[in-house]
C-alpha cells in the first residue's frame, strides 16, 4: 500500500489536498508498521522511492551500536528532485505527529511499548536521516524558493526527533 | 465441482474437499458465487459513491458511511489502490476514510491514566498486553 501510494503521488500531478491526504495515508500505514520491530527494510526501500540515492548503512539497525563518526554524505541535494525530496520530509513528520500526539493505542501500556519500540528500533535511523538533512542543507544552500520550504521542513523535521525522547514524560505529568 | 477438481494439485485438493466436508454444499456454492460478484463490481460502485460525496449532496454523509463500509473489507483494497490514478475524487476519498479506518480506535493519553487501576479498567483483552509489556 505505501509502495502504490508512493508511486501515484510521485507519477501524477495531484491537487493539493489530495496529495496531502495521500501523504497522510502513507505516514499512517508507516507508522502502523512500526508498532513491530522488524520492518527497516520496508522504511529504507520508501526512503529510496523519493530520495533514490539514500542508503541507510547497515550498522545503523539499533540505537546501540549507532557510530556517528562515520556517517558521511552519501548524496547531493541537486542530484535528487527537491520536491521529492519535500514531500518525503513531510511525510516523516506526519509519521511522527501520528506516533506521538495522535495515538491509537488502546491503553498506556501499549502506547508506551509502541515508543519504545519505536525508540530502539527506528529511531535511529530517523536521527541518521536527520544528519544527512542538515548536511544537505549547509551544502547545497542556494537562495530560491523552494530552498527556504527545505530549511522549514527539515528543522521541523529536527524538531521531531529532538523531542521524541522526551514524548513519554510529557505525558506522564 | 469436478471441473474445479481437475486443475489442482493435490494439497490444495485435499484443503478443498477437507473444506467441503466441514460445510453444507449449499453454503460454500453461495460462497463462492459471493466472493466473485465482490471482485468483479466494486470499483464502480465506489467511483460512483466517490462522486455522488464529492458533489456535497444531501446523501453525501450516507454514501460516505457505504464507501466506508465497502473498503473495510480488505480484499477490496488492492483493486481500489490499482485504480487510484482513474479519478481524484475517487483518490480523495478512498484515502480520506482509509485513514479514518485506521484511526478508528483512538485513544487520548491524558494525565488520568497514571495510576494502574485506571488503566486496567480499559478492556479485558488488553490487560494481558499491559503486564506483558508493562
Amino acid at each position: 500500500m505505501i509502495y502504490v501510494l508512493s508511486q501515484c503521488l510521485l507519477t501524477t500531478n495531484k491537487p493539493s489536498y489530495i496529495a496531502k491526504s495521500m501523504m497522510d495515508l502513507v505516514a499512517m500505514s508507516l507508522k502502523s508498521l512500526f508498532e513491530e520491530n522488524s520492518y527497516s527494510s520496508v522504511l529504507e526501500k520508501t526512503i529510496q522511492l523519493f530520495v533514490s540515492p539514500f542508503m541507510l548503512p547497515p550498522n545503523f539497525n539499533t540505537t546501540n551500536e549507532v557510530n556517528l563518526q562515520v556517517v558521511l554524505a552519501r548524496y547531493n541535494l541537486l542530484e535528487c528532485n527537491i520536491s521529492h525530496y519535500c514531500m518525503l520530509l513531510q511525510i516523516l513528520i506526519s509519521m511522527f505527529e501520528y506516533l506521538t500526539f495522535q495515538s491509537t493505542s488502546k491503553t498506556y501500556y501499549e502506547y508506551r511499548r509502541c515508543i519504545y519500540i519505536f525508540r530502539n528500533s527506528y529511531l535511529a535511523f530517523f536521527l541518521y536521516f536527520g544528519i544527512e538533512a542538515c548536511k544537505l542543507l549547509f551544502a547545497g544552500f542556494d537562495n530560491s524558493d523552494n530552498m527556504y520550504q527545505v530549511v522549514n521542513l527539515t528543522l521541523e523535521y529536527l524538531e521531531n526527533i529532538f523531542m521524541y525522547p522526551f514524548t513519554l514524560s510529557l505525558h506522564e505529568f | 465441482l469436478n471441473d474445479f477438481n481437475d486443475g489442482l494439485t493435490d494439497s490444495i485438493s485435499l484443503y478443498f474437499w477437507e473444506n467441503l466436508y466441514k460445510s453444507s454444499r449449499k453454503s460454500l456454492r453461495l460462497y463462492i458465487f459471493s466472493e466473485s460478484l465482490n471482485l468483479t463490481s466494486m470499483i464502480g460502485t465506489l467511483q460512483n459513491l466517490a462522486n455522488e460525496i464529492v458533489s456535497g449532496s444531501q446523501r453525501s454523509p450516507a454514501a460516505n458511511e457505504e464507501f466506508k463500509a465497502i473498503i473495510n473489507d480488505t480484499r477490496v483494497t488492492s483493486e481500489c489502490l490499482s485504480n487510484l490514478n482513474s479519478s481524484d475524487a475517487f483518490a480523495f476519498v478512498f484515502c480520506n476514510n482509509m485513514l479514518k479506518l485506521m484511526e478508528q480506535e483512538e485513544f487520548n493519553i491524558v494525565s488520568e491514566t497514571r495510576s494502574e487501576e485506571n488503566i486496567t479498567n480499559y478492556g479485558q483483552a488488553d490487560t494481558v498486553k499491559a503486564k506483558v509489556y508493562g
